[in-house]
């Protein structure tokens, strides 16, 4: 499981590497923004290959901000549900600058896209299309009609009378030209040669020779439109060329027209799919910039509740003993102060801590040394009175010393061997070794123990039935056989006529940590509440023969194993010793 | 003659200076025809390049390029004068009154002059060439839709020929 230092150690990389991320990605946008123009202006000029290349980069930067976004929220909530320090608020922050992304960026993109959306329908409506079809119709239909009154008048009876008097009087004729048909520009008549016999109107329509003389001719600043035919006149042929002169506004103004008839052409045939496109690369560009939003809001908020989370870290920790833990912090945090403080509260608790102990551990001495000369001396005023009468009897040569003698040594002895045996017992407590756990089938242990004194006290029944066999801790099966030993010693004791013994295990779970629950209940006389406090102090017995040690070194066997122990008991009916011993992994036990 | 999706590529000038002739095959010319005709344009890039072959231990630094040219034009109807126009980036305008025979000006560049430099001739030299061609030339910001190949437009492999 990674513990909270590399969960910080991995966050602060990931953060850098979504800083890394994002700014890559914001060059890429101040590249693109800088060159828009030549951007969109050359995209149609790029080959498919390039463009498919250009579509991919750009996918792909959104999508790996997409999959590393993903990663941080799923990140978060599993954090969430593990109870993870924070990760509450950080969610929390996160949704908030998702709301704040989605309010400032959707109204914009509905807005942008109904704007393009009724720019398109209203500028390129299919009347302006009908318009520009219209007009370019006009222009060639103008165009015609000034060729075709150029051909009918070439073509007409009038022009043989024309050609003859205008080699005569060309001022006159002309004027009668121009009545005929106000649209000729100039009028020119060779001779069989190809010289210029005579010419009027305007210069510009002027021909060298008849040889240019038909169709359409585009100059700088007008179109000419020309008909030419040949005549007899007075036996001899000429060249009569009639000249029309248009503006080349008409070219002009008809290729502007062409262009935006294309334009429009273009939009009606893909207008569709530029919307869409468009859509698209709006998502395209707003998508990453949403997906970054969210990524500076995880790694804003991981930096915000780092400190705090390893305030409550260490709080913790400090809670389990460990007062060597300490809270890094960057120099210029902002929570630095908060921080150095808790360091400060932490060294000086331990150094209260420290005072405290050893201060405890001497009233302790002093206690046990009280108690142990206590019950040294209990024993030693009848051992010291026997010995005394003995001597006594002796010195007086009295005729009964042979019946003093026995029980008065008897009761040296015993009070002696009671001395041993409480000396052995404090010397027990006094040296339990640190424990060494192994696997240990409990009901296995329980059964052991229990047949030594089914053999010793036939009236009491024990029952383990409660116990699943295949429970398995992790304990110090000596130490724990002992505790359990003293344990249904005690239990027997406390019912001399007889009664049942039971024993149960269960896994019960406090806080994040499961414990083995033993339960060991007898039907004896109970406990009294004024001394269930004191059941577990070293030397407090109710027994007659008691050393008031067994409790203690229950209590010491059970705390050496990180757990529990406490008892229950109405007072008259029977006591439950609890035993909660903690299951160091959840794969620990096997129930 | 090399021919390569659609590009033939042709190299003359024996003992003067080589020129090129690039011609394109496109094999839907009638929808060209009726795309110019609906007001669309369409327009095609002829890039040559005169590469000098280096034969160098560092083959990462490739030939070298001596020149280049592009050749670019757009096609379009012209509807006063009722013809095809070719216009040449140079700003030149060519009316065809038919349809094959804009396909055959349009789609074809001639005598597209290869001069090496003087430091250079003797050695061995060779000339790429491609076309990009767009059925339907589009104005920003439609283009935005060629990028999803709405427009059918084609680029041709570089094709290459050693000059003689």
């Amino acid at each position: 499981m990674r513990g909270p230092a590399d969960r910080a150690a991995f966050a602060e990389n990931t953060s850098r590497g979504v800083i890394a991320l994002i700014l890559l990605y914001l060059v890429l946008i101040g590249i693109i923004i800088a060159f828009s123009r030549t951007f969109i202006t050359t995209l149609a000029g790029a080959s498919p290959s390039a463009a498919t290349i250009a579509l991919v980069v750009a996918l792909a930067v959104p999508i790996a901000l997409f999959a590393v976004a993903l990663f941080q929220i799923i990140r978060l909530l599993r954090g969430r549900s593990a109870g993870q320090a924070a990760a509450g608020l950080r969610l929390q922050l996160l949704l908030f600058f998702i709301l704040i992304a989605i309010l400032s960026a959707g109204p914009q993109a509905m807005l942008g896209i109904t704007f393009v959306n009724s720019a398109m329908g209203t500028w390129f409506s299919s009347s302006i299309g009908s318009s520009l079809r219209g007009a370019i119709t006009m222009a060639v239909g103008y165009q015609r009609e000034r060729q075709d009154s150029l051909s009918a008048f070439m073509d007409g009876p009038l022009l043989p009378r024309f050609v003859a008097d205008f080699t005569d009087a060309p001022l006159d004729t002309w004027r009668e030209i121009q009545g005929a048909n106000s649209g000729i520009g100039a009028f020119q008549i060779f001779n069989v040669n190809g010289t210029e016999v005579a010419f009027q109107g305007d210069v510009r329509a002027r021909l060298t020779g008849p040889q240019e003389t038909n169709g359409k001719e585009d100059r700088e600043n007008v179109t000419i439109l020309r008909q030419s035919r040949t005549i007899s006149v007075g036996g001899k042929h000429v060249t009569a060329v009639a000249s029309a002169l248009l503006s080349a506004d008409l070219r002009v103004n008809v290729r502007a027209l062409s262009q935006s008839l294309t334009v429009f052409t273009s939009l009606d045939q893909y207008g569709q799919l530029f919307r869409r496109v468009l859509v698209a690369f709006f998502f395209l560009f707003s998508l990453p910039l949403f997906l970054i939003t969210i990524l500076v809001s995880l790694v804003l908020s991981q930096r915000i509740i780092s400190p705090i989370a390893h305030l409550e870290d260490a709080t913790r920790r400090v809670a389990e003993g460990d007062f060597g833990f300490r809270v890094l912090t960057r120099p210029r945090d902002e929570l630095s102060a908060l921080v150095d403080s808790f360091n400060g509260m932490i060294s000086e608790l331990d150094r209260s801590r420290r005072k405290l102990l050893q201060a405890e551990k001497i009233t302790a001495w002093q206690e046990i040394a009280q108690r142990l000369a206590h019950e040294i001396r209990n024993p030693l005023t009848p051992i010291k009175l026997s010995a005394q009468r003995v001597l006594k009897k002796y010195d007086d040569g009295a005729a009964d010393f042979d019946k003093v003698l026995r029980p008065a040594v008897g009761s040296i002895i015993t009070e002696v061997e009671n001395l041993e045996r409480m000396l052995r017992e404090f010397s027990e407590l006094a040296r339990l070794p640190v424990p060494k756990p192994a696997a240990v089938r409990l009901r296995e242990l329980l059964v052991e123990v229990a047949s030594v004194y089914k053999n010793l006290s036939s009236a009491v029944l024990i029952d383990l039935s409660d116990v699943s066999e295949s429970l398995v801790i992790n304990v110090d099966r000596d130490q724990l056989k002992r505790a359990f030993a003293n344990l249904f010693t005690n239990a027997i004791q406390a019912m001399p006529s007889g009664g049942s013994l039971t024993a149960r295990a269960d896994l019960v779970k406090k806080s994040h940590t499961v414990f083995c629950r033993i339960a060991v209940s007898d039907t004896g006389t109970g406990i009294p509440d004024a001394d269930l406090d004191s059941i577990f102090d070293p030397y407090f017995t109710t027994k007659k023969n008691g050393t008031g040690l067994g409790l203690a070194i229950v209590q010491r066997i059970v705390f050496d194993h990180k757990g529990n122990v406490w008892a229950e008991s109405d007072g008259s009916t029977g006591t439950t010793f609890f035993i909660d011993l903690p299951i160091e992994t959840p794969g620990g036990p096997t129930a | 003659m090399l021919c390569a999706q659609g590009l033939e590529l042709t190299l003359s000038g024996a003992g003067g200076p080589p020129s090129a002739h690039l011609s394109f095959h496109w094999n839907q010319p009638a929808t060209l025809i009726q795309s110019l005709k609906s007001g669309l344009e369409s327009s095609i890039g002829f890039t040559f390049r005169l590469y000098e072959l280096r034969r160098t231990p560092w083959p990462f630094r490739g030939d070298r390029l001596v020149m280049q040219k592009t050749v670019t034009r757009t096609a379009y109807w012209d509807p006063l004068d009722g013809t095809f126009v070719v216009e040449q980036d140079d700003g030149t305008r060519r009316a065809y009154p038919d349809g094959a025979a804009l396909l055959d000006a349009f789609f074809t560049v001639s005598q597209v002059l290869l001069s090496p430099t003087s430091s250079v001739r003797g050695r061995s030299l060779y000339t790429m060439a491609r076309a990009q061609f767009e059925p339907v030339r589009l104005m920003p910001p439609l283009t935005l839709v060629s990028m999803v190949g709405a427009t059918g437009s084609v680029a041709t492999p570089w094709i290459r020929k050693d000059l003689p």
